[in-house]
């Protein structure tokens, strides 16, 4: 057996290195392919992930406004109105700032067959909010404002607006149940920033929604409770469900848990697909590196006569393969970047939000996190480096005498 | 909730470190049979070769295990996002039965595994190759503890549902069984585990100076006891450090006497002071344990020389990494001790 010097020294690991990369230099078009594999292989991992974080985001900045809890009333396991006067029973409990109502519901429109989500709220229900990202409605919700009566006044979304073929024109028309119009006047736009969940919807005042539903008087849809201290909600919660018998409590955080739940899954739904291209990837890289050339024989038994060892040799294949892996991550995972920065993550972004007529538009944001980069690492670049430690083995193992 | 990315992340390197750890089996097997350290039989050279396939395999294969451990700890971490009532890690982690035994298991194998690399560093040093058979033997011993860990974390992934509603770490760890009485860590009070942490700290830095000062020769036969006792002395220090951790320091760090967690010590919000703590806890315990490794096999033919230069490295990186784990352990506390409140 031949000795073997496991100390490393740094002059050692330099040479093995620089004589690693001189090799990739040298055998450019099978490394090429394998880079560039690899790359899309990358690309496709961590795409799924930055979408999927981005969208978390977006979600958690959108509800960011949203009421505390939602208190819906459902009668044999549907929902139906819920009363107003249940208004002042959620008041009396402590801890509740205020219980704002809400009527919302569905609009078709047979033409071009949307729904349309259209959604009244009293104008003091409507958060002043301050800046322009954070949110649901946005600043301009304070437009539709005109006291709790009927102003026909009402917010679109760009989707909205432009599904209706509105243009640049302000007053439309809607039916009631009883095919009489009502006309309206839009008087703002949502932001893009929040087309997640305002892709599709309508905001106008209490009255106006109640008079196009045609909902009776002292019925809501839903009532709106904001509470004073967070870490109250789940209590109030609680309270509201003993309070009011057959009601539904929905609150913000679960909303957003369910966000979560579903871009997870559909991430992880995607990535279960991609294993399959991993797999392939994995042969791919497996049949590269096993197939040995008659030059790379020779290679290795030269290097054997010139007094590298084992060691150094399994090294030697080690950090191609990892030079690489390194740099098709590094090229994979900035395409993916690019790819939702620069063209909102076109590939995948059916994927995560559905199919609808009513499409959301929204800017995606990457953000660099170094959970997702160890993610992205951990299913990409160890199966790769795996794929090659045989074949770096069988190469190092090569007998001198017998090949020269 | 096997469709969930960090699910599938996690299931795929459980199932690389164990088809790499088994594809290393059979060499063990046929080392154990056929093993002839002084023969140069073709056999004999064929199994040489095979040994560095299988030392490679089950190097990449433990080293897998060692990020897949920071994975299940950012993976659960994001399962709390999604389970109901779970605030952090802790809950994710006791959403079902199986989450903290695989956290254990995982702890367990890092250390094993750490181990199993020192012994096969040691024994390529050596022309000789002395440990290999030990070392294979190990592998035996090591391969199911890798597949307990892969089965404990597929169980653990395969149970987890979002609708289970699990409980936040404020109600588990409050002390004096307050809450509901459902405690994992209750019974011991503060001034008694602060003894018994900065005790066996200074103990330990005492003996390990000790032991890093006096002279090589001769090691005897109480010199490896004393060596023995000490690296069970960092393993149990390395569990009361978790403990101390979890229940008097923690709350200290995040300001708020009920918020006892030993994993939101981890996240932005407190400057990510987690990952310093546990690494100088992870270095200073591991270190110090594996010089033990080292002393075992002292006396090994060819390894005198390497064993005694590991022994001392691990025991001068223990003793300078112990004093600042306890260092960065007691800067919440001692800052809110000493200017009377929070950073």
């Amino acid at each position: 057996m031949q000795p073997m010097h496991p100390i490393h020294s740094f002059g050692r690991i330099q040479n093995i290195l620089d004589y690693a990369l001189s090799g990739l230099r040298r055998k450019l078009l099978k490394n090429g392919t394998v880079f560039a594999v690899f790359a899309l292989v990358v690309f496709l991992f961590a795409s799924f992930q930055l979408t999927n974080r981005a969208l978390g985001e977006l979600a958690g900045r959108i509800l960011a406004a949203a009421p505390d809890i939602t208190v819906q009333q459902l009668q044999a396991g549907r929902q139906v109105g819920i009363a107003s006067d249940s208004r002042q029973v959620l008041q009396a409990i402590f801890g509740v700032r205020r219980v704002d109502e809400r009527i919302w519901g569905y609009y078709f429109e047979p033409t071009s067959g949307a729904n349309y989500t259209v959604v009244g709220l009293a104008a003091s229900a409507i958060p002043a909010s301050t800046s322009k990202e954070n949110s649901w409605p946005g600043p301009e919700a304070a437009a539709i404002a005109g006291g709790d009566g009927s102003s026909g006044r009402v917010l679109l979304s760009p989707g909205v607006r432009r599904h209706m073929g509105l243009g640049e024109r302000q007053f439309f028309s809607l039916y009631r149940p009883d095919l009489s119009l009502v006309t309206f006047e839009a008087v703002a736009d949502f932001p893009p920033e929040s087309d997640l969940v305002t892709a599709d919807t309508i905001l106008m005042s209490l009255a106006d929604a109640r008079d196009l539903f045609a909902i009776p008087a002292g019925e809501v849809t839903d009532l709106l409770v904001t509470v004073g201290n967070p870490r109250e909600i789940d209590t109030i919660a609680g309270k509201i469900r003993e309070l009011l018998p057959g009601v539904r409590v929905v609150t913000r955080n679960q909303i957003l848990k369910s966000y979560e739940v579903v871009f997870g899954w559909r991430s992880g739904l995607g990535n279960l697909l991609l294993l399959t291209a991993l797999v392939t990837f994995t042969i791919l890289a497996w049949d590269k590196a096993t197939g040995l050339s008659a030059e790379d024989l020779r290679e290795m038994a030269i290097l054997k006569v010139l007094g590298w060892q084992t060691a150094d040799l399994i090294l030697l294949r080690l950090f191609e393969s990892v030079l690489v892996a390194g740099g098709a991550f590094a090229g994979g995972y900035l395409l993916a970047w690019c790819h939702l920065l620069y063209a909102d993550g076109l590939l995948f972004r059916p994927i995560f939000l559905g199919w609808s007529v009513l499409r959301p538009t929204f800017p995606l944001v990457p953000s660099l996190a170094g959970t997702d980069l160890l993610a992205v690492l951990a299913i990409s670049v160890f199966p790769y480096l795996c794929a090659t430690a045989v074949p770096a083995w069988r190469a190092a193992v090569v007998p001198a005498d017998s090949v020269l | 909730m096997l469709l969930n990315p960090w699910a599938i992340v996690l299931l795929v390197t459980a199932g690389g470190s164990l088809f790499l750890v088994g594809g290393s089996l059979r060499t063990a097997v046929r080392v154990l049979r056929h093993w002839q350290p002084g023969s140069d039989s073709a056999r004999q050279i064929d199994l040489e070769n095979q040994t560095w396939l299988a030392a490679l395999l089950v190097e990449y294969g433990l080293i897998l295990q060692l990020v897949s451990l920071f994975l299940l700890l950012l993976a659960a971490d994001n399962f709390s996002r999604v389970l109901v009532g779970a605030m952090c890690a802790t809950g994710a982690f006791l959403a079902n039965p199986y989450g903290i035994p695989a956290l254990f298991m995982k702890m367990a194998g890092l250390f094993f595994s750490g181990y199993w690399l020192v012994a096969h560093r040691l024994d390529l040093s050596s022309e000789h190759l002395p440990l290999t058979r030990a070392k294979f033997v190990a592998l035996l011993l090591l391969a199911p503890l890798v597949a307990v860990d892969s089965g404990l974390t597929a169980a653990y992934l395969l149970n987890l549902s979002p609708e289970i509603i699990t409980s936040c770490c404020g109600v588990l760890f409050a002390p004096g069984g307050a809450a509901d009485g459902y405690n994992l860590l209750e019974p011991m009070a503060a001034p008694l585990l602060l003894s018994l942490f900065y005790g066996l700290g200074g103990l330990l830095f005492a003996v390990g100076l000790f032991l890093f000062r006096r002279p090589p020769q001769p090691p005897g036969r109480g010199s490896l006891l004393a060596d023995i006792a000490f690296a069970c002395g960092q393993l149990l220090f390395f569990s009361l450090s978790l403990v101390v951790i979890t229940v008097v320091i923690s709350p200290y760090v995040y300001a708020m006497p009920n918020h006892r967690c030993p994993f939101d010590l981890l996240a932005g919000e407190y400057g990510h002071i987690g990952y310093p703590l546990y690494l100088s806890l992870l270095a200073t315990c591991f270190a110090g344990s594996s010089a033990a490794v080292a002393a075992v096999c002292r006396h090994l033919p060819g390894l005198a020389g390497p064993a005694f230069r590991y022994r001392r490295a691990a025991l001068r990186f223990s003793l300078v990494m112990l004093p600042l784990f306890l260092l960065i352990a007691s800067w919440s506390p001692a800052f809110y001790l000493l200017a009377g409140g929070e950073r």
